[in-house]
């Protein structure tokens, strides 16, 4: 006849939740939903974040094309100050006919339209490897002024787009994830608040016989805690099953190109599960917790 | 065991329900709380259990000032002082044993304590047969024993009892009062506010009148001295 044991207080606290039945499943899809665009707001984050260090890794190069009337001490020349320039790592010079092959391997079935050129219009370039790729306007702006360059091209915009497109989708998602948790948290509160309500008889009398106030509290956010992670358990298996069937659709629709920056599914979902059940029983808790207040104030 | 120094009580809304109040109450003492409606009964008890503070003065139970005892310290307290109310209070969900090992759990006792306490309290207060039952299968009087039997339950040096007999008849009313009396002899102080004249006239013990928050009388072997 032990009352106060953990299998009991799961038991009256499934109850209790089923005798309150229509709050419960709201307050669980509130926070599902939550946890759901939350999900969407955290694969999305996580995938760009990956695709921008890809991206950072493939733009880490500056392509410094030269005049094509520069004789080889000039050329020569500029390589050994552009070697010597902080932030640069490797310096690769190509030479217009290695280019000129490079482009036709790269046509393709095309690439005989290029032996009918009378003469190469490719320029003789270097390739600069960044070491650091915050030294990038530096090295452009100082290679810039050097004479004999045709032009340098770096693909600094491409980075600082991806760069800026993180940060606003992190922001508003940011905004958005605090958004919806205030509204779940409120939600479950209102819940909880039914439940406290429905037994403020027996709070009063524990608190007569002197329970403490943390004694009081146990089985409500027990029961907080149990719909928030009711809730997290449905929104895990949501954007489980959605975030594979994108997943798959974009494989087949793009194949190779951006597939291989996309994080597997399996790999997502271990992260999103632990997300949840954290923010999920926070919510819970949150929520209890703030509708007790009322009603332990003697 | 209960001790008021110059203890004044004014509500919000500037009501006030007692005014300089000077009381003491012995360890074993068995004290009637009488005086009419209003007259600040209620508001002492609770100030007593720190349901209400003082506007003023100090209140000591079992030796121990609580005017400015912290929140925390609250249920410590409140296991030293065993409440009994006109209207019960019991759950209505669970047994009579239920209902009485319920104090016990909240003061986290052993469960085997508890196995053992129950059965011996519910015999003190003639309920052994009953323990089974829930409340709305009992008597008004059976109802008000599980209650006692829940306030004592933990062994509390005090027991207050805010009119226990209001809802009774006068046959077991005084069957209650003869529980309460046999408790009082065991040890523990027993406090009880009362309108019940016939009760108070028969058991001839300490009477603390009360008018208007002030204390009037305070005799031994007192008699009711109210006409309701
Ligand atoms: N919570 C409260 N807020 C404001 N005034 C209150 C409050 N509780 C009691 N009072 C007032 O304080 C005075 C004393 O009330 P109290 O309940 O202590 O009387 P009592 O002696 O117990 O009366 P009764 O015999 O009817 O139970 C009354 O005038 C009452 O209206
Ligand atoms: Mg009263």
């Amino acid at each position: 006849m032990r009352i106060n044991s953990f299998g009991y207080n799961i038991k009256e606290c499934f109850k209790n939740l089923w005798r309150n039945r229509m709050m419960s499943v709201a307050s669980i899809s509130s926070v599902a939903a939550t946890l759901v665009i939350l999900g969407i707001i955290f694969v999305l984050i996580v995938n760009i974040s990956a695709m921008t260090q890809v991206a950072k890794d493939q733009f880490d190069t500056i392509q410094v094309y030269l005049d094509d009337d520069l004789a080889i001490d000039g050329i020569e020349e500029i390589g050994t100050k552009m070697i010597q320039l902080q932030g640069v790592q490797d310096v690769i010079f190509e030479a217009k006919e290695e280019a000129l092959e490079k482009m036709k391997l790269d046509w393709d079935q095309n690439g005989y339209l290029l032996d009918g050129l009378e003469s190469n219009p490719l320029p003789n370039s270097y390739i600069i490897v960044l070491d650091d790729i915050n030294y990038a306007n530096y090295i452009v702006n100082t290679i810039q002024d050097y004479d004999g360059i045709e032009e340098v091209k770096y693909y600094q915009e491409v980075i600082e787009n991806i760069i800026k497109i993180t940060d606003v989708i992190r922001k508003v998602g940011l905004m958005i994830m605090v958004i919806l948790i205030a509204i779940s948290t409120f939600i479950i509160s209102n819940t909880i608040k039914i439940a406290v309500h429905s037994r403020r008889r027996e709070i009063n009398i524990m608190k007569y016989v002197g329970a403490t106030n943390w004694f009081i509290r146990g089985p409500f956010l027990l029961e907080g805690v149990v719909l928030g992670l009711l809730g997290a358990i449905l929104s895990s298996v949501v954007i489980y099953f959605a975030y594979k069937y994108s997943y798959d659709a974009i494989m087949e629709q793009f194949y190779m190109f951006i597939s291989a920056y996309l994080i597997r599914a399996q790999v997502i979902i271990k992260d999103v599960v632990f997300l949840f059940v954290i923010i999920g029983s926070g919510i819970g808790a949150l929520g209890s917790l703030a509708s007790l207040r009322k009603y332990l104030d003697v | 065991m209960i001790k008021m120094l110059n203890v004044s009580k004014k509500y919000n809304n500037g009501v006030i329900a007692v005014a300089n109040m000077n009381l003491n109450i012995k360890r074993g003492d068995f004290v009637f709380l009488v005086g009419p409606s209003g007259a600040g009964k209620s508001t002492f008890i609770k100030m007593l259990l720190k349901e209400e503070n003082p506007t003023s003065g100090h209140v000591v139970v079992d030796d121990l000032d609580i005017t400015k005892l912290h929140r925390r310290k609250v249920p410590e307290l409140r296991r030293k002082i065993g409440v009994v109310f006109q209207d019960f209070r019991l759950l209505p969900n669970k047994t009579v044993y239920e209902n009485i090992a319920f104090a016990m759990e909240i003061t986290e006792t052993k469960p085997r304590d508890i196995r053992k306490h129950v059965p011996m309290v519910l015999s003190i207060v003639g309920l052994a047969d009953k323990q089974k039952m829930y409340p709305d299968q009992l008597s008004g009087g059976e109802q008000q024993r599980v209650s006692i039997a829940r306030a004592i339950i933990n062994n509390p040096p005090i027991l207050i009892a805010d009119e226990p007999t209001g809802n009774l008849d006068p046959e077991t009313s005084r069957e209650i009062m003869k529980l309460l009396l046999q408790i009082n002899r065991r040890g523990t102080t027993v406090l009880m506010a009362t309108h019940d004249k016939e009760i108070v006239d028969l058991m001839k013990q300490r009477v603390i009148a009360i008018e208007k928050g002030r204390v009037v009388r305070d005799e031994l072997g007192g008699k009711y001295g109210y006409a309701d």
